[in-house]
């Protein structure tokens, strides 16, 4: 059954989309468009697409205007030209001023970058295409300003919707901004009708290529006109049906327009079909046995997916194409009809002759092809949906929550979270350092708040219990999340307990300890774990992971990078691909750190040792800190948490939630929050562990074990939602009754 | 020889400029320092005997409050921070005890090991790559494809999608130019193209032979 999203008034989502393409012209961008349209539709979307141009023919736009709930804004008919980007950006602010929407989908960089500074920010979901491809063109003369101009799109956009996801880690590696916001939204393939691919079907003879799009020198189309004459030297009877009009005038190449009209005219064994229209092309393709996108290896490193592969994979038609990690990860490292160079194209095509080759290729295509259909994007959008407009616990009233605190780190997401919550209202009182902040905010938010959160239990809990106790309501609440380092300080001693509703602790062992270490009634203590964003972690990993250990934080020394460092050397021994990246500040950029003589000297003997041993120099590699930890991630196999002490140490969770295996050392109440089969007894055994389980070959089973478990325990919709229920719930009593350990912890196994 | 005195103070221009910059970073670490301010203080309420010594104590009091918070002046990753970039010259003092040719490299464990019999290696990490070069006087840089495959430190150089190794080798060609050295690439990545490389080598290429003719191209003088 599928649940209709709404938003925080109950009603039905709309959405306003422009795509700032032309539906006049039916290529890639305006098939992204109507897909668009289709698969908001199908998430149970009301949608108002913006047409850029006037229309000319309504191929695309005639069947969208049919489809229930969905209302296109045409051009109007004396209009003389498109809309340039300042006009499209006046009339989508209009129509939302008018009546306001509650996301709008743009496409194109220029339209989103002027976008930003309209009262459209914050609801963005935009999708950018047009982006430089790499750092080096990112930070080009030539791209000056662009950096800046996406981190403010960024800023501005609920979500950006990337198209691969190479593109997300990517954009995420260069702008922080958007890390956290990046979503996949691919390609979306619409066959048209009849063009269903039929069931175990076998190369004919003479076996068809087919190519359609334009022919331009680095997409190769000159070289292909080769292949039937080489082909048949190798006793292989082949036809090449081209399809396409839009022949390249290259500077670079002035004679390559007519050398390739030539080819195309005259060519033994290739047929022209000429100019088509998109349907025609795909049908064209589906009497053909194989496609072919096989490019310059210039654009091997573009991070877009070619639609044309996909759509010939949709129709049965198994491509050849070059061996990029893209293509690998689509299609798998050994799919049969990767080819680089003109030899090994005539060598996939030969040996696709054999129907025992060809059915691997066709079914790895059709396959592939399966993962991006118009009901897949709908399901995407669905769960995106979910999080922009989440849904309220059951009998939540209208309630008023201020959240207070120094450092919101590790309470971002619960806060998006209750502010994207029906009858909610957020107010946040940012303390500018632990134990400093504004008095006057503090007691006019106070008075105002039915509920107060105390993100963790220092001088804000302190501040917020004193103040509730001399001038509180009856209705109000307290709830102080205490994490670990507070325990160790004099607060929780000064909080008056009895001002409190309910003190939150991440872990069960943090919270027995806080029973035992203050005295406070074991009902105000409960347990709701840290949350990892299991969706945005969830990421294909990338070819070898396996022999690479990952650690998240090396400082303070109670992270005990040393002791990683020793599980390292006793891989390495063995095996040197095994390889420790490390993603944190260094010691020495953490001035409260490096200023403590102890700390200091742990360091530099342990960086002294790493540096001056030549097992180690060359497997230990310090990556900068960031926020592009999921990004990051996909390098990792295991991730290790080697602490001395921790209460939660999110970590390992992420690195789970990542598709790594963790791998920790038995640090107090570890065993309450990760399933015992992944703690070990010292870094000997953590090392034994990890090459066993890379030499037989469990990698993939226990990773897919270590994620179904944290998705279990910790997803971040389940932590929202039991956030959700304890900041709503009025009654504490029942919230203590019902929440002793409120997301349950891994069972122990034997 | 006018060029050559032009490029001379330039040179000793940027060398001042860059100090002057670490020196105004430490004043300003120093002067947002709480020892220093309780200096400063006290020798005003003493330089101003009325006003002053009334308002020492709270001003004592705020600094005490506000001890242990981080300095204006935070640190910057090192990864990065912008070099100090020494003058070409400087590094004619820095021992090096290698004879031949010195490479610095990106490298893959075959490249590393065969590139080893013929030259002084000069190995490079993600991390250290900019700082090494900058301060190592090698005649050129080396980077090999193959250094991309899973199971090393560079792993995924090339690879699409991954940015921060991207970005090193982007910092260490920075300076490698900036330097004038040679910059070649062995093989051949998805993200390694059109990088603007000096050379490029292919991959069957044996190295030592490809070396004699890097040395004849680029002219390195071994000394």
């Amino acid at each position: 059954m599928t649940v209709t999203t709404t938003t925080a008034k109950g009603n039905r989502v709309r959405a306003l989309v422009y795509g700032d393409v032309d539906l006049n012209i039916i290529d890639g961008s305006a098939i992204w468009a109507q897909a668009m349209v289709q698969a908001l539709r199908e998430a149970d979307v009301e949608v108002t697409l913006v047409l850029k141009a006037p229309v000319r023919t309504d191929r695309l736009v005639a069947p969208l205007e049919r489809l229930p709930g969905v209302t296109v804004r045409r051009r109007p008919e004396d209009a003389t030209g498109p809309l340039t980007v300042e006009a499209a950006a006046r009339l989508l602010t209009e129509l939302d001023a008018a009546e306001p929407y509650d996301l709008i989908v743009v496409r194109g960089r220029r339209l989103a970058v002027r976008v930003t500074a309209t009262p459209l920010a914050g609801r963005l979901w935009t999708y950018l295409t047009d982006v430089p491809q790499n750092a080096a063109e990112m930070v080009a003369p030539a791209n000056k300003g662009v950096r800046g101009e996406l981190a403010a799109v960024a800023r501005a956009s609920r979500f950006l919707l990337c198209q691969t996801e190479e593109l997300r880690c990517f954009l995420e590696g260069m702008l922080h901004k958007a890390a956290g916001k990046c979503v996949l939204f691919p390609p979306v393939v619409v066959l048209p009708e009849g063009l269903e691919p039929t069931p175990g079907r076998t190369p004919g003879r003479p076996l068809k290529l087919v190519y359609t799009g334009k022919f331009a020198p680095r997409w190769n189309t000159y070289e292909m006109t080769a292949l039937p004459r080489r082909l048949a030297a190798r006793g292989v009877e082949a036809e090449l049906h081209m399809v396409g009009d839009k022949i390249h005038n290259d500077r670079t190449d002035p004679g390559f327009s007519r050398r390739m009209r030539v080819a195309l005219e005259s060519t033994p064994g290739l047929v022209w079909h000429g100019g088509h229209p998109r349907a025609e092309a795909m049908r064209v393709t589906s009497t053909c046995d194989i496609g072919l996108s096989w490019r310059h290896p210039d654009l091997d490193a573009s991070l877009e997916l070619s639609t044309k592969v996909l759509e010939m994979g949709g129709l049965g038609v198994p491509v050849v194409l070059n061996r990029t990690p893209m293509h690998e990860n689509l299609l798998g490292p050994d799919y049969p009809l990767f080819a680089g160079t003109e030899d090994e194209v005539v060598d996939v095509v030969a040996a696709a002759a054999e129907p025992a080759t060809y059915t691997v290729a066709r079914d790895r295509c059709l396959k592939a092809a399966r993962e991006f259909t118009l009901q897949a994007a709908a399901d995407r959008l669905r769960g995106y949906l979910r999080t922009a407009f989440p849904s309220a616990p059951e009998g939540a009233g209208r309630t008023k929550v201020v959240v207070a605190g120094h450092d919101l780190k590790f309470f971002t997401r619960l806060l998006d979270h209750l502010r994207s919550l029906p009858n909610v209202e957020v107010r946040v009182d940012r303390w500018p350092a632990l134990g400093k902040h504004d008095p006057e905010v503090g007691r006019e938010l106070a008075a105002w708040a039915d509920v107060v959160v105390c993100e963790w239990c220092g001088p804000n809990a302190i501040w917020y219990s004193e103040w509730l106790k001399r001038h509180g309501r009856p209705d109000q609440r307290l709830i102080v999340r205490l994490h670990r380092f507070e325990l160790y300080g004099a607060w929780p001693g000064r909080l008056d307990i009895d001002a409190v509703d309910q003190v939150v602790c991440v872990s069960p062992h943090y919270a027995d300890l806080t029973r035992k270490m203050t005295g406070w009634p074991a009902g105000k203590v409960t347990v709701i774990p840290n949350w990892v964003d299991d969706a945005q972690f969830g990421r294909a990993k990338l070819p070898g992971a396996e022999h690479h250990l990952g650690l998240i934080g090396l400082a303070p020394w109670r992270k005990r990078l040393d002791l990683a460092v020793d599980v390292l050397e006793r891989l390495r021994r063995d095996d040197p691909r095994f390889t420790l990246f490390i993603k944190s500040k260094l010691p020495w950029d953490l001035p409260w750190i490096w200023n403590r003589s102890e700390e200091r000297e742990r360091f530099e003997a342990l960086f002294r040792r790493i540096r001056r041993s030549p097992l180690l120099a060359p497997g230990v590699v310090f990556d900068p800190a960031g926020p592009d930890v999921a990004s990051w991630l996909r390098r990792v196999g295991f991730v290790l948490s080697t602490s001395d002490d921790e209460s939660f140490h999110l970590a390992p969770a992420e690195g789970m939630a990542s598709g790594a295996v963790p791998a920790l050392l038995p640090w107090e109440g570890s065993d309450r929050i990760y399933d015992r089969r992944w703690i070990h007894d010292d870094p000997a055994a953590m090392a034994d562990a990890i090459a066993a389980v890379v030499a037989e070959g469990r990698w993939e089973e226990e990773r897919a074990r270590a994620r179904e478990e944290v998705r279990r325990s910790y997803a971040l919709d389940l932590v929202c939602d039991r956030w959700a229920e304890l900041v709503l719930t009025r009654s504490s009593d029942d919230a203590a009754g019902r929440t002793p350990t409120t997301c349950p912890a891994p069972t122990p196994s034997a | 020889m006018a060029d050559r005195q032009v490029s001379r103070l330039k040179a000793a221009l940027a060398d001042r400029e860059a100090r002057v910059r670490i020196l105004e970073a430490r004043v300003a670490a120093l002067e947002a320092s709480t020892s220093l301010r309780v200096g400063r203080a006290v020798t005003d309420a003493a330089r101003r005997p009325g006003k002053g010594v009334v308002r020492l104590p709270r001003e004592l009091y705020r600094m005490w409050r506000h001890r242990g918070t981080p300095n204006v002046v935070t640190s910057v990753d090192a990864r990065e921070r912008p070099m100090f970039s020494a003058r070409d010259e400087d590094r004619l003092i820095v021992g090096s005890p290698a004879t031949g040719l010195a490479v610095a490299g990106v490298l893959g464990r075959a490249a590393a090991e065969e590139l080893g019999r013929t030259a002084h290696v000069v190995p490079l990490m993600p991390h250290d790559a900019a700082l090494i070069l900058d301060t190592a006087d090698v005649d050129l840089v080396l980077v090999d494809a193959a250094a991309g495959a899973p199971g090393g430190p560079w792993a995924y150089l090339g690879v699409p999608g991954v940015p921060d190794r991207e970005r090193a080798l982007l910092g260490l060609m920075d300076v490698a130019r900036s330097r004038g050295r040679p910059l070649v690439l062995l093989g051949s990545a998805p993200g390694l193209a059109g990088l603007g490389w000096d050379a490029t080598l292919r991959t069957d290429t044996p190295l030592d032979e490809a070396l004699a003719g890097l040395h004849a191209r680029f002219s390195l003088d071994l000394g």
